[in-house]
């Protein structure tokens, strides 16, 4: 994962509803089941499993009504707005069952790096050019024909032979142009032609697979139906014969509401019902309907493989070269380039939608993200953050003096710029390393928390004891001031008063600092703030021998001292209004009876750093 | 910033140094000329009057710069003649940050091949920012793009294109139309190959870049000469 | 709050004489070794930090016979942006009714610049994160609360929409910035897509 060092992942209590025992995990050095199964077992950081359980806090949402956090495993989406990356227009759901999840504007990627596509005008008349623009201008001035063009890696649609009359509505004119210019048919055209195509066939009879020797055949030859074509003809051949052979018999008349259903194999359906037909009664042989065909020629939806065609590929691409070839990555873009072999045969990838998305709890429906539908706006009307919700851990070696006193941790962006002696991508294994845990509560109650943590990491590697690094939490169990406005505290007496205090307490720190005699003391915390407290762990980074090449599991990550941490937090909140007992009750029952207790547990990852390897 | 003494120094080297280039200047001599100079050597040049160099673009080096009728060199740019002799030619805008030429050894090796230090830049070529050109050779209505790379004897051919951060090897060639993208795909540009009218209005466009620039760039010329 | 232009900034500098950085009176941090052009065409909303070998390029502005000579601004940016060391900001040209234009770059509050960019976007939004070594295209477009992984090439006339990830070379959209992005901050400290109000405190001298 690419956060930098030391980074803090938070696993999604749901993981725990799918078994983490360690028959799943590789690297166990322990028996498997048994004990494991139950409470008892700790979370493995080095399973890869666990790869799908973790988030960085921030990723994280939060139900108020399950009081549970909530990971992408267990919320729905539902689309709000549909609406396209690069005009940022948006698009009506009944668009997009209409006409699909892509831009049907002007908005188009390149077939060959997915860059996007300007579209470039040409000027004719040499004497326009004044008032022109550029070719690479986005061609609001410029006169056609028009071009559409890579600007990154030069492709343009001169190369598939395809130029527009106007610069605008691309996907429209798009669709009416095949590779190499030739005018798609519209669909009066196409219907019409198929009606003459399909009566032939049928005067013809017996005669029909053979190609009819018109002129049409020759035409058909060079530009052979596309996908779209085939798939209509397809779809009308199957329709006319299940009308056939249903329509046609009593049987099928009788059972004709089957296909209703959906039974989207008619041809086997007749076949059993003409075999058990055939056995019901003597009677039935006579009218038995003739049985359901395959499609067979192009007209029918089927594309017959010429002889030569293989062959023709090869030969492009023996005189082409590799680079003539489309890549996976190119057929996968867009499904009219899927059996493109050649560059030449691509076409440009209009761009596909983008959503808005609402979120819900999967177990109780609640939305817990919903943000404004335009696409415009970035604001939400309902964001429940984990972050708002539960206590966030950060991490920092305990050694870069500079960053005491002040007590802030240290910000993701200027980590690097921070001194610090110890060099988190390389720890000296075997070593003892403190750490400061820095827990900080965002919630207007204060916390109770605990913390706990196997004595020993997970294994870095199966069968390499050694790599185990031994962690002591010195204070697992202490409290966490509430969060709240700033001037709340400024304005209560009693919470100055500590504040004083813990100003002196940070200013005798400071002083202990600067006779470099502070020390971290077990059972106690290091340093509290209003709605933050550090606790001090200490770390025995295990032996990362260097890996061996045939080693299965040793991957990139394979010395990264990551530390799970079971974090527990309790706290008393009160409850709404509409919760909990009626107003006389409350006012009878004093303030306790408006409390309530709450508590959350989950399990986290700290990053510390990577282990430098000993060879 | 340049006394008299340096530059007469210089028009001194300037007699000299066409001979060595044209034989292409044994590399025990160059090391031995560099090292007795300071870094910041003023060339001799030959600027067309036409041509817009700023006050702030560095031209230095040991052998001839020559920069062709309105040609562009931003603040910033670097013209680098250590190695060899440099012809700019006309309506080529180098951007800040590039360098042209290139130092003997910007990343600390020397420049491979002896006999194409010369730097040719075709007409119309642009040049942008952070991108180094050691090239031979960059042929008519080339683009290097930002960050590009183009090692030393490289020869690029008319209207390519290196897409930013995109590199040739040195002594590698291009041929013309090509477009290099950063992992190394070449691609040939057909839009400006089948093009006439592209071609010409891009070179139109090159041109209207050039007098904007002359109006927003303060040129410096008397520095050099 | 008055925007003074960068170019005010030697009358009312002072505050540290010696440093890395100017200070001018709405807290505009520029560092003495950036290398800046035009200076009176950039706009500096306040609390902006420009640090060393950045090159910013405001002399290349509309000109004069255009219609909108009032203002002359070639580069803006919003408060609480930081520019890392040895970016480069040009702004983009193109043709416009037959006439060359420079377009001006505007940048929103609270971007990051990761080290070695070159910027010719015509506009980035607000809470962008670009990392670093990156290259946005002439004329590209980046919405509020992207991020921009180490090392993209955006291509000319590229739209970034709000709230994704985008990588690559050329870019594309990798992903989706999470619901927390940038909330994550706790008092004091500073992350992507975050306010950089703590960032900008944090540069001194």
């Amino acid at each position: 994962m690419a956060l930098p060092f030391p980074y803090t992942y938070f696993a999604c209590p749901c993981t725990e509803t799918t078994s983490f025992s360690s028959t799943t995990d590789p690297y166990s050095t322990e028996p498997a089941g048994g004990a494991a199964e139950d409470e008892e077992s700790t979370f493995h950081s080095q399973s890869p499993r666990a790869n799908y359980a973790l988030y960085p806090l921030e990723h994280l949402l939060y139900c108020e009504d399950c009081h549970q956090i909530r990971c992408p495993r267990c919320w729905v989406e539902e689309i709000m707005t549909w609406y396209c990356p690069s005009c940022l227009f948006e698009y009506a759901n009944s668009m997009v069952k209409s006409d699909g999840n892509r831009c049907t504007r002007s908005c188009f990627n390149c077939p060959l790096c997915m860059s996007n596509l300007s579209i470039v005008g040409q000027n004719e008349e040499t004497d326009k050019a004044q008032e022109g623009s550029h070719p690479l201008d986005k061609g609001q001035q410029a006169t056609g024909p028009y071009f559409l063009h890579c600007p990154y890696c030069s492709w343009s649609s001169v190369e598939i032979g395809i130029q527009f009359d106007k610069g605008k509505e691309i996907y429209d004119q798009l669709q009416r142009i095949k590779n190499g210019g030739r005018v798609v048919m519209s669909q009066k055209d196409k219907e019409r032609e198929q009606l003459k195509l399909r009566r032939q066939v049928s005067r013809g009879s017996i005669s029909q697979f053979e190609e009819p020797e018109t002129p049409k055949a020759t035409e058909k030859e060079s530009y052979p139906p596309d996908d779209r074509d085939l798939f209509a003809n397809l779809n009308a051949f199957y329709k006319s014969q299940i009308l056939e052979s249903t329509g046609g018999s009593a049987l099928g008349g009788a059972f004709g509401a089957l296909s209703d259903y959906g039974i989207s194999s008619p041809g086997t359906l007749s076949r059993i019902m003409s075999m058990y037909g055939s056995n019901l009664g003597p009677k039935r042989g006579k009218d038995k309907p003739a049985p359901m065909r395959e499609a067979q020629s192009e007209m029918e939806g089927v594309r017959l493989t010429k002889d030569n065609d293989e062959e023709k590929i090869v030969e492009s691409m023996q005189q082409m070269g590799w680079d003539a070839t489309t890549s996976q990555e190119q057929r996968r873009e867009h499904p009219d380039n899927m059996d493109a072999t050649l560059v030449s045969d691509l076409r440009p990838v209009p761009t596909l939608l983008r959503t808005k998305r609402s979120k819900r709890c999967r177990t109780c429906r609640h939305i817990l993200v919903r943000p404004e539908p335009k696409v415009a706006s970035t604001r939400y009307k309902i964001r429940l953050l984990a972050l708002n919700y539960i206590p966030s851990l950060r991490l920092r070696p305990l050694t870069a003096p500079a960053a005491l006193g002040t007590g802030t941790p240290t910000s993701s962006v200027t980590a690097s710029s921070i001194a610090s002696s110890v060099s988190l991508d390389a720890i000296p294994p075997a070593r003892s390393l403190s750490l400061l845990l820095t827990v900080h509560n965002p919630l207007f109650d204060p916390i109770k928390v605990t913390l706990a943590t196997p004595s020993l990491t997970p294994p870095l590697r199966p069968n390499a004891p050694a790599s185990r690094s031994r962690v002591t939490i010195l204070c697992p169990q202490f409290e966490v001031g509430a969060s709240g406005d700033v001037w709340d505290e400024a304005l209560d007496v009693g919470a100055k008063e500590s504040r004083e205090k813990s100003i002196k307490d940070a200013a005798a720190a400071l002083e202990s600092n600067a006779s470099g005699q502070k020390q971290a003391e077990a059972g106690k915390v290091w340093e509290r703030g209003r709605n933050w407290t550090s606790v001090v762990l200490e770390v025995l980074p295990g032996v990362v021998n260097s890996p061996v090449p045939t080693a299965r599991f040793a991957g990139e990550d394979a010395n990264v001292l990551e530390i799970p941490l079971y974090v527990r937090i309790e706290y008393e909140t009160e409850t709404g209004p509409g919760e909990g007992a009626s107003a006389v009750e409350r006012a009878a029952g004093g303030i306790k009876e408006r409390k309530e207790q709450r508590e959350l547990e989950y399990w986290c990852v700290l990053g510390v750093g990577r282990i430098a390897q000993t060879a | 910033m340049s006394d008299q003494v340096s530059s007469n120094r210089d028009s001194a080297t300037f007699k000299v140094v066409p001979a060595a280039a044209t034989v292409a200047a044994a590399p025990s001599k160059r090391v031995s000329s560099t090292a007795s100079k300071p870094a910041l050597s003023k060339p001799p040049t030959t600027i067309h009057p036409s041509a817009i160099v700023a006050e702030k673009a560095v031209l230095t080096g040991l052998y001839h710069i020559s920069i062709g009728a309105n040609s562009v060199i931003h603040p910033f740019a670097r013209i680098v003649s250590e190695a060899g002799p440099i012809t700019i030619g006309e309506n080529v805008i180098v951007n800040e940050r590039a360098v042209v030429g290139g130092a003997r050894s910007s990343d600390g090796m020397e420049r491979t091949g002896d006999g194409n230090v010369e730097v040719h830049i075709g007409n119309s070529v642009t040049v942008e920012s952070s991108a180094v050109v050691e090239a031979n050779m960059i042929g008519e209505g080339s683009i290097i793009d930002i960050e590009a790379r183009v090692g030393t004897g490289a020869r690029i051919g008319k209207y390519c294109k290196l897409s930013p951060k995109a590199s040739v090897g040195a002594n590698e060639t291009m041929e013309d139309f090509t477009t290099l993208s950063d992992p190394g795909r070449r691609h040939t540009d057909h839009l400006l190959k089948c093009n006439p009218t592209v071609r010409a209005l891009r070179s139109k466009r090159q041109k209207d870049q050039v007098e904007l620039l002359r109006r927003l760039i303060p040129s410096n010329l008397a520095k050099w000469s | 709050m008055s925007r003074p232009s960068a170019g005010n900034r030697k009358s009312t500098a002072g505050r540290s004489i010696k440093g890395e950085y100017i200070e001018t009176d709405t807290g505009n941090k520029v560092s003495r070794r950036a290398k800046i052009e035009g200076t009176p065409n950039i706009m500096l909303a306040g609390r902006t930090v420009i640090m060393a070998d950045v090159h910013l390029r405001g002399d290349l502005h509309r000109t004069a016979d255009s219609a909108t000579s009032s203002s002359n601004t070639t580069i803006s940016m919003g408060k609480y942006t930081v520019i890392a060391t040895g970016c480069t900001i040009h702004p983009p040209s193109r043709l416009s009714r037959g006439i060359m234009h420079f377009y001006p770059v505007k940048i929103g509050d609270h971007v990051y610049i990761g080290p070695e960019c070159h910027v010719s976007s015509i506009s980035i939004a607000s809470h962008v994160h670009i990392g670093p070594r990156c290259v946005l295209g002439p004329f590209s477009i980046v919405k509020e609360n992207v991020r921009i992984l180490d090392g993209a090439v955006v291509p000319q006339g590229m739209v970034i929409p709000p709230g994704v990830v985008v990588g690559g070379s050329p870019a594309r959209v990798v992903g989706e910035v999470p619901e927390g992005w940038g909330a994550s901050g706790r008092a004091g400290e500073t992350v992507e897509g975050g306010e950089l109000r703590e960032l900008v405190r944090s540069i001194r001298g």
